[in-house]
């Protein structure tokens, strides 16, 4: 192979990638160099053979593998953005549900249930409410607040009474003694109170406990009456007793 | 947005269906095993989806075989740690010999069927061997294949003629072998 001609150069001029002078000059002097003209030649040949080798493999297959892994990409992908893009819609939505749930369980009355009735009687219920401390404005307090029957004389007398609302019914309590103490006289404005439920029934009583204290509780027309207090079951029945007949 | 998005992997599918040969064996002739080429291939269509929103709108092939080829030298390549680049003076490659005698070389390679084609390629080195695949196999010009495997054009040049002439070297081998031609003929 002569001088002027380097293999690269053959190589280059196979594969049409020499720049148009260089092209002229390495055709020139391939046409007085028969080595060169064999090695040319040997060279396009080994390209016709490996050019036979195109697209020589294939697999339906591993394609539709593929195209499987790509749909679930694209499905993956699709999902993450939407939850991008309305991230902060949704954040409201849930919000809004929440707010909205709260918004209805505290709106509107609802059954007191037996577990509240124990607050109720424990002094700390019902909040926000009105009081009185004078035993002789008592029975004038009790009708305005409640609207429920006359506070029954004789014995027990009423020392203190507290009224508002709990879960939106009307709830009074009224502290009244006598010579054993006191116990507490719960009224509830709402029929469909929850604490009979679980109550073993004598008579028109409902006689059970309340964080260790003995609980009488029975119905008055639109009205729920629970006797709280620490004393025997028979002493808060007897108590029972006298406040519905009166 | 999301109709674009579908249209676009349709696009994506539509395309890499027709190289999607290619690909493969390309895939096969870097890694020699039909388990980890499915792998690589595989894995190449992927990341060419996933990357395909940047695709320049060139070249389809030459972009795709552009990312089997890096996948290949930066994973598969480095798990193998075999010796890459072989000594050009310890596999005798043929030179042009001088003889002006008629040798039946250039009707031998027309005669050569691919499963011998493929046999003697496998066993020319890597770097030569990736060279003269994507360009005598994928038809890739000098400025792609350097793309491709990252060297310069220059370097790209010399591996092929190197290359070439390992493979010419074990094709003629093997048409000894074969009978087609004899030593001296070499």
């Amino acid at each position: 192979m002569s001088d002027r001609l380097q293999p690269e150069d053959l190589h280059a001029l196979a594969d049409n990638e020499l720049p148009p002078s260089d092209r002229d000059r390495v055709l020139t002097a391939l046409r007085s160099d028969r080595v060169a003209q064999r090695e040319y030649e040997g060279i396009l040949a080994m390209k016709r053979a490996l050019q036979s080798r195109r697209d020589a493999h294939t697999s339906d297959e591993l394609w539709q593998t593929c195209r499987a892994r790509l749909q679930a990409i694209e499905s993956t992908q699709r999902t993450e953005r939407f939850v991008w893009r309305n991230a902060w819609a949704l954040s409201a939505c849930v919000f809004l549900v929440l707010v909205s749930a709260a918004w209805f369980q505290r709106s509107g009355p609802r059954p007191v249930r037996a577990q509240e009735v124990a607050m109720l009687a424990s002094g700390m219920f019902p909040s926000g409410s009105s009081h009185v401390a004078d035993p002789n404005r008592f029975g004038q307090w009790f009708e305005k607040e409640v609207g429920a029957p006359k506070i029954p004389s004789g014995p027990l007398v009423p020392i203190a009474g507290v009224a508002g609302t709990f879960h939106g019914a009307r709830v009074a309590r009224i502290v009244l003694q006598d010579q054993r103490g006191t116990v507490s006289f719960v009224v509830v404005h709402n029929p469909s109170v929850a604490y009979r439920s679980d109550c073993s029934q004598t008579r028109y009583f409902c006689v059970n406990q309340m964080r260790n204290m003995n609980a009488v509780a029975w119905l008055e027309p639109g009205f729920e009456m629970m006797l709280v207090g620490d004393r025997s079951q028979a002493d808060l029945l007897s108590i029972a007793e006298q406040l519905r007949d009166h | 947005m999301l109709f674009q998005r579908r249209s676009l992997r349709e696009q994506f599918e539509q395309q890499a269906e027709k190289v999607f040969p290619s690909v493969l064996g390309t895939a096969l002739r870097l890694t020699r095993s039909r388990e980890e080429a499915e792998d690589l291939a595989q894995e190449a269509m992927v990341r060419a989806y996933e990357a395909y929103e940047r695709f320049d709108g060139a070249n389809f092939k030459a972009w795709l075989l552009r990312i089997v080829t890096n996948l290949y030298i930066n994973r598969y390549r480095q798990r193998q740690r075999a010796p890459q680049l072989g000594s050009l003076d310890d596999d005798h490659v043929a030179e042009p010999s001088g003889d002006e005698a008629e040798t039946p070389e250039r009707l031998v390679f027309d005669e050569l069927v691919g499963a011998e084609v493929e046999e003697a390629l496998s066993r020319v080195p890597e770097d030569f061997r990736m060279a003269v695949m994507l360009s005598d196999i994928e038809g890739l010009t000098y400025q792609e294949i350097a793309d491709a495997t990252g060297v310069p054009i220059g370097t790209v040049r010399s591996r092929l003629a190197r290359g070439r002439a390992l493979l010419r070297k074990h094709l003629a081998d093997y048409a000894v072998k074969s009978g087609y031609i004899r030593e001296d003929e070499r």
